[in-house]
């Protein structure tokens, strides 16, 4: 059951791996107040971290940018927003390449989360997630 | 969190022991480590996941960009690994079926010597 949690939580990272474990630690302990079990926990930690280096992935020479995330708490579920900030606002659905660590990356964030969204024209700049609790939870 | 890589080379065998968390920021060290092993010649590798918290693709791809790197040289790459958390990854995405997988380096070390 997701509980104690309301309202919208956000952090901004530098586009750089150094700052992706941030993310996990945030998302872990905000999944875990709202009441996920440890295994959930852990996957909305991967899911995150993995949505993040995706993008990271995309645009490695803009170690000046930003990444957005946006944890919100629907009812008995988590939702994530990771975008890079100044992205396409019209989020178009992204284009997959046959990059082989992407396409793992990719199915392992569709696996882990209940819905997920990919967005950018060209390369990868937003992905949306939202994870339910479980019966078990 | 910082990735400790431990390696023990025997001959053309290395058991690499990594302790922390496989990540983007991580995993190029380990990729590295395991590159320079195949390159001086050492063709069978044990990875042992034992110690490792936390796994994510770049590890996934360091850990495939080992095995297509020593199965032309007739080698081999197996792993260690018993946690259910990284067990589920390579279960996820497939990769248990590509990797012997152990539950203990004794068993990895006999399966490799046999």
């Amino acid at each position: 059951m997701v509980a104690g949690m309301t309202g919208l939580v956000e952090l901004e990272i530098p586009l750089k791996a150094d700052y992706v474990v941030v993310t996990r630690l945030v998302s872990g302990e905000l999944a875990r107040r709202a009441g996920f079990s440890p295994e959930s926990v852990e996957d909305i930690k991967l899911a995150v971290s993995e949505s993040c280096v995706a993008i990271l992935h995309k645009h490695p020479d803009e170690t000046d940018r930003m990444i957005d995330i946006a944890f919100d708490f629907p009812d008995d579920a988590i939702s994530v927003e990771v975008s890079l900030r100044g992205s396409d606002q019209a989020r178009p659905a992204f284009d997959r390449s046959d990059d082989e660590e992407e396409a793992l990356r990719l199915s392992l964030i569709e696996s882990l989360a209940d819905d997920v969204g990919f967005f950018g024209a060209s390369r990868l700049e937003a992905v949306s997630l939202n994870m339910r609790s479980r019966e078990s939870d | 969190m910082d990735l400790g890589i431990d390696i023990k080379r025997e001959d053309n065998r290395a058991i690499v022991g990594l302790k922390g968390e496989i990540d983007v920021y991580t995993a190029p060290r380990f990729k590295e480590s395991m590159i320079s092993l195949i390159e001086n010649g050492c063709h069978d590798l044990i990875i042992d996941l034992q110690g490792v918290n936390f796994m994510d693709s770049t590890g996934l791809g360091a850990l495939v960009g080992g095995l297509k790197r020593v199965k032309p040289l007739g080698g081999s790459l197996v792993l260690v690994c018993s946690q259910s958390k990284i067990l589920k990854i390579l279960e996820l995405t497939g990769l248990n079926k590509e990797f012997p997988i152990y539950d203990s380096l004794e068993e990895a070390e006999k399966a490799s010597s046999d």
